[in-house]
């Protein structure tokens, strides 16, 4: 929970093989973070994105490969450890606690990290401070995915994997999140596996490639990215 | 020409069908005379051995837990003992009428039981379980006498061929139930329909969408279960020459179960070699332990936790291994 | 009549708190950790025996009770710590049976340790009132009373407390609650330990109005089965709500006419799963080794 340095590495992922009982979805996955970074990761439906945030967050049991997370091998861990080191991952369902209210979710977000400093969580998201009694399963999608990064960043994580933020939502509402992806890099950094590919020529520092379970390219010119060079690995 | 090929392709079909079954028919026969004294075990892992292959219908190829199997067990068996206590004489009349029994519950129940999920299909079984004791033991008083059980043997006739009153004739009759049974599963593992039952297992909103009416297929399988207990039942009923509500009782659910796992789901003879042993370990722990609750409490833990894939699982595994392949048994792949 | 009737009622709603206390951890246990465990009834039944034996030794039913939960709740954190922690996400029929074992474990012991005949526990309270013209045991109210209490405590820590929210957020979804921190194994095995010795106390409140047999919870293990099918598995609203209902169904329809009070429970649960087969208030999600 330190603030950021620079070229840092805080997540650091190498040859990472994980299978889904007998069937291999991933195949010697290499990844880096550097700390204050939104990297992106792309790829078609199947490619393994998903499979590789819920092993890096302790969702999943690689078979091989190690986990590095600020220096440390957070390989063995199991999820709830890995999120109090301060690596935070949001699912792609959005799904919020739906019986529990607005300030209920967030009080179970602060119970673990002891983090109540709701102020500068709730600073991005201006929209929840109206919302506190509403019950999660009334929030329409763009206001959970803000009730999901709001909560993600209690206890001021390192890094904060999001898994397809924007899918489903409205366009004005994406135009939001765009702005709140923005402001919170100062905050932590952020790895977001994302379909919408102009989305991400507008937000991030550098783009992984995926396809088939492997990575295929890393693609960190800017223009590149801004020019969606990238398309042509999928 | 064609027709001559055609003849043979069948008959080579019809072989390969009733190979396997044959080769263990024959094999329990020979134990029978190696070892006369355990025939009436021999008949007892026969019967049961139907019973577990309606149980791994359900199990093996549908993916439904039935916390309840006693219960359909015990319609077979109640319904031919009280049609030999009180109503006819002859043996094969009552499994007749315990079958057709078997296929009228599965008619019944089966549109309400089928369309739970899985959790709650095993506890309803469960309670059915327990109300179908009640009911033998307290409600239907009058035919069934309750805790004394019902006593029949002497009313039984002899049948044609084979007298079934007679221990040593009645398991000549098993032998061909069970030979009969196993050929009919035998063809079910290869046919549509036991495909059908597996891929609901699997995914059943893609059965759906192929057109399939999983309804009538989960009803089908479960009346089949039904059906095959229903007739287990009887064979029980008949051998013995009485029944008491013990058979039908639901602490004896888990048996069912553990006897399916032991054999591995799913497949042919998973079920038969389960039954034997099943049925050998019990006869060994209540000959040394007279707390068989405990024992067997102590026991099933430790074969549930260590033989995953069951008994067949594990000789196939041996069998590829003496073959010189790598271990994967057609269990667990199914 | 009425009397007969107010009687039937009285019984039937004591009936019905001793179904909700010890159908609370299957409901839960399952909307939590997604397993049935059919040993829930093994500490119902060392609270009745406990109860018992405490009766006999020093004479007070309440040291009994006391003595009774506390084992039972003892009982039931061994059992998760060492048993159940194997068995999450673990296919159902596996669940169902290695819990089944412990049962008759259970079972076992009880048999050793007492034998196989009935044991009598006597009534804390012989008095009776008069209630709408009848006589009514004083020791039936106080259950209901009692159980009632529990309800309204349990619904004010699911509630109120962070703790009571963090297992509501469980049932939705325990990797999310993992994702903030929580560590929810932790959870489970407190909400366990909860609901065996809730399940230890209906059983000592139980024991004076039945014998202690060592079979008594596989007869109660059915009736539950039947209670949390009907409510719906996973939903303490729906728990009252049926238990409720079978209360009186045992009782009253009991009254009316004697097999009703056996067969009652199951024809009513059978025709409301015909028209909702998660019951009346089950949840969404299933247990492990079931497709949607």
């Amino acid at each position: 929970m330190t603030a950021m340095s620079e070229n840092k590495r805080v997540l650091q992922v190498k040859d990472l093989n994980v299978s889904y009982q007998k069937l291999r979805v991933l195949f010697d996955a290499s990844i880096e973070i550097s700390a204050g970074e939104v990297v992106v990761v792309v790829g078609r439906n199947g490619a393994g994105k998903t499979t590789l945030f819920r092993t890096v967050s302790g969702f999943l049991k690689q078979d091989k490969g190690t986990i590095l997370f600020k220096g440390e091998d957070i390989g063995a861990l199991p999820p709830y450890e890995v999120a109090l080191k301060g690596l935070k991952y949001i699912q792609q369902d959005k799904h919020v606690f739906a019986d529990l209210t607005v300030r209920e979710n967030l009080e179970l977000g602060s119970y673990a990290t002891k983090d109540y400093d709701w102020d500068r969580v709730l600073e991005h998201f201006p929209k929840l401070k109206t919302l506190m009694d509403r019950k999660g399963g009334n929030l329409s999608g763009g206001e959970r995915q803000m009730l999901l990064m709001a909560q993600s960043l209690l206890g001021r994580p390192d890094l904060v994997l999001m898994d397809e933020p924007t899918e489903g939502l409205a366009p004005h509402v994406i135009d939001d999140l765009k702005v709140a992806f923005k402001k919170i890099r100062g905050q932590t950094t952020l790895m977001i596996i994302e379909q919408n590919l102009p989305l991400t020529a507008e937000v991030a520092d550098r783009v992984y490639a995926m396809k088939e379970g492997k990575i295929v390219a890393e693609i960190v010119d800017k223009q590149e990215i801004k020019d969606l060079k990238f398309e042509k690995y999928l | 020409m064609n027709d001559r090929l055609e003849v043979l392709r069948t008959m080579n079909k019809l072989i390969e069908y009733l190979r396997g079954p044959f080769v263990l028919i024959v094999l329990i026969v020979f134990a029978r005379y190696v070892f006369p004294s355990k025939m009436t075990f021999l008949v007892e892992i026969t019967t049961f051995s139907i019973y577990i292959i309606a149980n791994d219908i359900l199990y093996g190829y549908m993916g439904m837990v039935s916390f309840g199997q006693p219960f359909y067990l015990g319609v077979g068996a109640y319904t031919a003992a009280i049609y030999l206590a009180h109503v006819g004489h002859d043996p094969l009349v009552a499994i007749v009428l315990a079958i057709l029994m078997g296929l009228v519950t599965g008619a019944i129940l089966g549109p309400a039981y089928i369309r739970l999920r899985g959790d709650y299909f095993a506890l309803i079984n469960a309670a059915s379980c327990g109300l179908g004791l009640f009911l033998v033991e307290k409600t239907f008083l009058a035919f069934t006498r309750g805790d004394d059980g019902l006593w029949y043997r002497s009313r039984m006739h002899a049948t044609p061929l084979l007298d079934l009153r007679r221990p040593d004739e009645f398991f000549w009759f098993a032998m061909i139930v069970l030979f009969l049974v196993l050929v009919w599963y035998t063809w079910l593992n290869r046919s549509t329909l036991g495909a059908s039952f597996r891929a609901i297992k699997v995914n059943e909103s893609k059965m759906k969408f192929l057109g399939y009416n999983t309804f009538v297929i989960r009803w089908t399988g479960f009346t089949l279960n039904c059906v095959l207990a229903a007739l287990a039942g009887a064979m029980f009923a008949v051998n013995y020459g009485f029944v008491n509500p013990s058979i039908t009782a639901p602490d004896r659910a888990a048996e069912v179960l553990v006897a399916t796992l032991l054999g591995g789901p799913g497949s042919i003879y998973g079920p038969f070699f389960g039954t034997v042993a099943f049925i050998g370990l019990r006869d060994v722990v209540s000959a040394f332990v007279s707390r068989w609750e405990l024992a067997m409490g102590i026991l099933t833990i430790i074969v549930c936790f260590k033989f995953r894939g069951g008994v067949w699982g594990t000789i196939q595994i041996l069998g590829n291994k003496l073959k010189g392949l790598k271990g994967k048994s057609s269990a667990q792949s199914a | 009549m009425l009397e007969l009737y107010v009687s039937s009622v009285i019984l039937g709603l004591c009936i019905s708190g001793i179904l909700l206390l010890v159908s609370i951890g299957i409901s839960i246990g399952f909307g939590l950790m997604r397993i049935i465990n059919m040993e829930q009834m093994v500490y119902y039944t060392f609270g009745a025996y406990l109860t018992y034996a405490l009766v006999t030794w020093t004479g007070s039913f309440w040291l009994g009770l006391l003595v009774g939960t506390l084992v039972a709740a003892a009982a039931g954190f061994l059992v998760e710590t060492q048993l159940l922690r194997r068995v999450y996400g673990k296919e159902l029929m596996f669940t169902m049976v290695v819990t089944f074992s412990v049962f008759m474990i259970g079972i076992g012991l009880i048999q050793y340790a007492f034998g196989l005949a009935s044991k009598p526990v006597g009534q804390p309270f012989a008095a009776s009132v008069s209630l709408f013209g009848t006589k009514v045991p004083v020791y039936r109210l106080v259950v209901i009373v009692i159980s009632l209490v529990v309800y309204v405590l349990i619904q004010l820590f699911l509630n109120k407390t962070i703790f009571g929210k963090a297992i509501r957020a469980g049932i939705e979804s325990p990797d999310q609650v993992q994702g903030l921190g929580i560590n929810i194994r932790r959870i489970f095995t407190i909400t366990f330990v909860v609901a065996s010795g809730l399940a230890g106390f209906g059983g000592c409140l139980h024991s004076p109005l039945v014998g202690v047999r060592p079979y008594m919870g596989f007869d109660m293990l059915l009736l539950a089965f039947i209670t949390v099918i009907l409510g719906g598995l996973g939903s303490l609203k729906g728990t009252l709500i049926s238990a409720a209902i079978l209360g009186q169904v045992i009782s009253v329809g009991g009254t009316l006419y004697s097999p009703l009070s056996s067969v009652g429970p199951f024809i009513v649960m059978f025709i409301v799963i015909l028209l909702k087969p998660t019951g009346l208030y089950g949840i969404k999600g299933k247990a492990f080794g079931f497709e949607e």
